[in-house]
């Protein structure tokens, strides 16, 4: 099963500068890995006032338990909220630090 | 830190449910209501709807108030939700208290069996009092039985998913209770059963109602649904007898399962296996106790006679006489009505709502219905199909956060809003054939008789919002059209379709019963034109139920894009005994009535179309007069793209027909617009739209018997570019000329002989 490596952190980058659309197929093998996980204490964006504010949640640990509010940031770009997620996901995932340079 | 989200987004106070759902002029339809809030007072008002969607670049909501009805202000009060399938027997026969000997039996498949509270599978029981007595599961999954101020208690769990006899009796004249439990196949290892007999005080459970899988003491409350400590799992062939069996009647009756009907002191013994599409369950021993079921436990599932030797109910009842009970099964709200609505005899036909205002300046709720034309009488020589069955399929869908895969497939960030958060939290409000049951098993059944989140507008554009679309167009345009619905196609058939030339799908009418099918089908030979203006269409076969036409059922069968799977020897629907699964598995794929057939799925991004050779024919030039480009669609609300979401395309191998036109097809798929599984008989890396040549979405066009015709865009994406630059865009201009020539009179030449 593919992990990412320090040599990924430039995916990150491609990430913040390139298209959806135009995605390279290394940037594409590291979101779908990222994504694929469990539900239980899943993190996800939630969508406070549609089109306008974001958050970062937490799904519960079991089926219906309650979404938590991960943290007290709000987004007022989605495109933010999900950046967000990414360095959740990839600290998660990766087991490797955050290049906090990439959030200038 | 940790705040809930719900409170924060979620601000859902009055939520309703229309009943009937598909009304005509003329016709009353009861709003229920219930306040979240508990008792926020509200005005009503009946508003026509136009759009639905909000979203940034949209159309945004449009809805007329029709004057002069409904015209309410109203005291809402909460109404309670009970959910959770039983069976009850109200009153028992006199026989039952006639004695204080009995024997109580059953065979079980626990699928929770340790679910951390108790289990009942039967019972007379007062659950304050203790009177009675009742056969359950504690928390652990070790049978029990409580009688006699007493529990007796199995050795060990039960395991999920295997077959047991349970057997209890009761001799009054030693005082004595016996639990018997068997396995009714042997483990690799371990004991596969045991008999605990204990010292008890008296049994009284005179006049008590007997239920099965949930307990509860008092009649009306159980009529309403209002029961406890629900089993997860199977129950055959429940049986009472009125003397305490001795060893070897016990082993005889764990050998049979359902006694004999002259079996010496029965009381009463149900065959499950009888009117399966029913709720009612009968007892085939002489005193006629039957009982109901309550809140839609599934039927038509395996027993514990299973041998795949038949693998359809209607074949082999008996093999199949087991009911399938969960916790979070759900048929009916049951709330009291609010108010009704008298439709004025001139209403036209079209997507209403009672708009619900809250005098407190809390959330507007809207109470949608469906209004159709008046029997036989068109006002427009165009109808659209409101795809009422696939919206009460949706209805309150749980897969966006309990579904792992979800993510992935869409290849977007997880993001929900209030409707998944509150519906996560809010379970009461019953499931989806999208969802499976606490105990893992798929829910097959929808219900109307709530409110159904797939009915709301201003939310995700996907099936009745997204429809919403059309029916702005359409008004935008100025056309004449009609509103006809599934649930009349289904229960009038052809007669619905007849009266107009042509018919407008919406962008996703996934759900098609045997009989809509067949009407269509019927229409289409007369000379009916259809214009499918979405994607992976007539794609379940789906029943409504026989008597209650609140209820579908689906059974996903085979393969298909599916969220579960029917369990072996569950592929028969329970309403109907039809197979389910896909129409195209079941030899009418869609591509024989509307030239395509799903292909595939993908939700990041939509993409354009662009036209074919076959776009110059002169039989389908017309409809692309005042269109410039070859590219066609590269906008719209939903990924961007005309081509998209869920996609066709034409295979004549599947019955498109080989005089068909692929008018222009789409491309640039993008990596997560995947081969939907019915496509494939194996894996391959390259089942994604930027490396396999059949994902695509075909535009197509034909002619059929009678003059009748099909225009099909094969794509869910393509009505959200209906509203882009205010209509004046190739998409509504193609839109507009397929309409307008079927609108024509003018009979379609006979079809070319390919």
């Amino acid at each position: 099963m593919y992990t990412p490596t320090p040599a990924d952190v430039r995916l990150l980058s491609e990430y913040r500068t390139t298209p959806s659309r135009s995605y390279s197929l290394d940037l594409q093998r590291l979101l779908t890995r990222l994504r694929t996980e469990e539900t239980s204490g899943k993190l996800c964006i939630l969508v406070l006032v549609p089109g306008r504010e974001w958050a970062i949640g937490q799904l519960g640990v079991r089926r219906g338990d309650p979404v938590l509010f991960h943290d007290d940031r709000r987004f007022h770009r989605l495109a933010d909220a999900q950046w967000a997620l990414l360095r959740l996901r990839w600290e998660k995932h990766s087991g490797l630090p955050w290049p906090t340079e990439l959030d200038a | 830190m940790t705040a809930p989200a719900l409170a924060a987004i979620c601000h859902y106070d009055l939520l309703g449910y229309p009943d009937p759902l598909c009304v005509r002029p003329g016709e009353q339809v009861r709003i229920h209501v219930s306040s979240e809030k508990g008792a926020t007072r509200y005005h009503a008002e009946l508003v026509r709807l136009i759009c639905g969607d909000d979203t940034p670049g949209g159309p945004g909501v449009q809805e007329t108030r029709v004057p002069g009805v409904a015209d309410h202000r109203i005291q809402g009060r909460r109404q309670a939700l009970h959910i959770g399938s039983f069976g009850m027997v109200i009153p028992p026969a006199a026989t039952f208290d006639a004695t204080a000997d009995f024997t109580v039996a059953c065979r079980i498949l626990p699928t929770t069996p340790a679910h951390g509270v108790p289990q009942t599978i039967m019972a007379r029981h007062d659950a304050v009092t203790g009177r009675g007595w009742r056969l359950g599961l504690d928390a652990d999954g070790v049978p029990v039985a409580e009688l006699g101020g007493i529990t007796l208690r199995g050795a060990r769990p039960l395991l999920a998913g295997c077959w047991y006899a349970l057997v209890l009796t009761h001799d009054a004249s030693d005082a004595t209770a016996r639990l018997v439990v068997q396995a009714l196949r042997p483990f690799p290892a371990g004991p596969t059963g045991g008999a605990w007999t204990a010292d008890i005080g008296p049994v009284d459970a005179t006049g008590l109602p007997l239920t099965f899988a949930a307990q509860g003491s008092d009649p009306e409350a159980l009529r309403r649904g209002i029961a406890g400590t629900h089993f997860n799992g199977k129950i055959e062939a429940p049986c009472i007898f009125a003397r305490a069996l001795d060893p070897a009647g016990i082993a005889a009756l764990v050998a049979r399962g359902l006694p004999d009907p002259m079996a010496q002191g029965l009381v009463a013994a149900w065959d499950l296996a009888q009117d399966i599409p029913g709720s009612r369950i009968v007892d085939v021993g002489l005193h006629g106790c039957h009982g109901t079921l309550v809140n839609l436990p599934t039927r038509g599932v395996t027993g514990s006679l299973f041998d795949a030797s038949a693998m359809a109910w209607p074949d082999r009842p008996a093999h199949f006489a087991a009911v399938h009970f969960h916790d979070d099964d759900f048929e009916d709200a049951r709330w009291d009505a609010d108010f009704s609505i008298d439709l004025p005899h001139d209403l036209a036909s079209g997507v209403y709502a009672a708009r619900l205002t809250p005098e407190d300046g809390g959330m507007v709720e809207r109470v949608v219905f469906f209004v159709a034309a008046p029997r036989g009488k068109a006002a427009a020589p165009v109808a659209f199909l409101a795809s009422t069955a696939t919206y009460m399929a949706y209805a309150n869908s749980h897969y966006a956060v309990d579904m792992a895969e979800m993510e992935p497939k869409r290849g977007l960030w997880m993001t929900i809003g209030a409707p998944e958060i509150f519906l996560n939290e809010r379970r009461d409000l019953g499931l989806s054939p999208y969802d499976t049951h606490s105990d893992g098993s798929g829910v097959c059944y929808s219900s109307r008789l709530r409110p159904l989140f797939a009915l709301r507008i201003m939310q995700r554009l996907w099936a009745f919002n997204a429809d919403t679309h059309i029916t702005e167009w359409l008004a935008a345009e100025g056309i004449p059209c009609d509103l006809i619905t599934d649930e009349h196609l289904h229960a009038e058939g052809p007669a619905v379709l007849a009266p107009y030339r042509a018919v407008i799908t919406g962008t996703h009418p996934e759900y098609w019963t045997t009989r809509m099918l067949d009407s269509l089908e019927a229409w289409q030979n007369e000379g009916g034109r259809l214009m499918y203006l979405g994607g992976n269409g007539f794609y379940w076969r789906t029943a409504f139920h026989p008597e209650k036409p609140w209820l579908i059922e689906v059974r996903r069968a085979e393969s298909g894009a599916r969220y579960w799977e029917t369990a072996p020897g569950e592929a028969y629907h329970s309403f109907t005994g039809e197979y389910g699964g896909l129409w195209r598995r079941l030899g009418r794929s869609p591509h024989r009535y509307v030239g395509v057939g799903t292909v595939a799925t993908g939700f990041d991004h939509s993409t354009h179309y662009r036209r074919t050779a076959a776009a110059a024919d002169p039989r389908a030039a017309w409809i692309f007069e005042g269109v410039v480009g070859e590219r066609i669609g590269d906008f719209g609300l939903i990924g961007g793209g005309a081509a998209g979401s869920e996609i066709d395309s034409a295979d004549a191998g599947l019955g498109t027909p080989p005089h068909a036109l692929v008018v222009a097809r789409s491309e640039g798929h993008s990596r997560y617009t995947l081969l939907a599984p019915e496509t494939m008989t194996s894996s391959i890396a390259a089942h994604n739209g930027e490396e396999h040549p059949e994902v695509h979405a075909d535009m197509v066009f034909y002619e059929g018997p009678n003059g009748s015709a099909v225009f099909s865009v094969g794509s869910i994406a393509w009505a959200a570019s209906l509203p882009h630059a205010g209509h004046a865009n190739d998409v509504a201009r193609i839109t507009g000329n397929v309409l307008r020539r079927f609108i024509d009179p003018t009979p379609f030449p006979t079809p070319p002989w390919p």
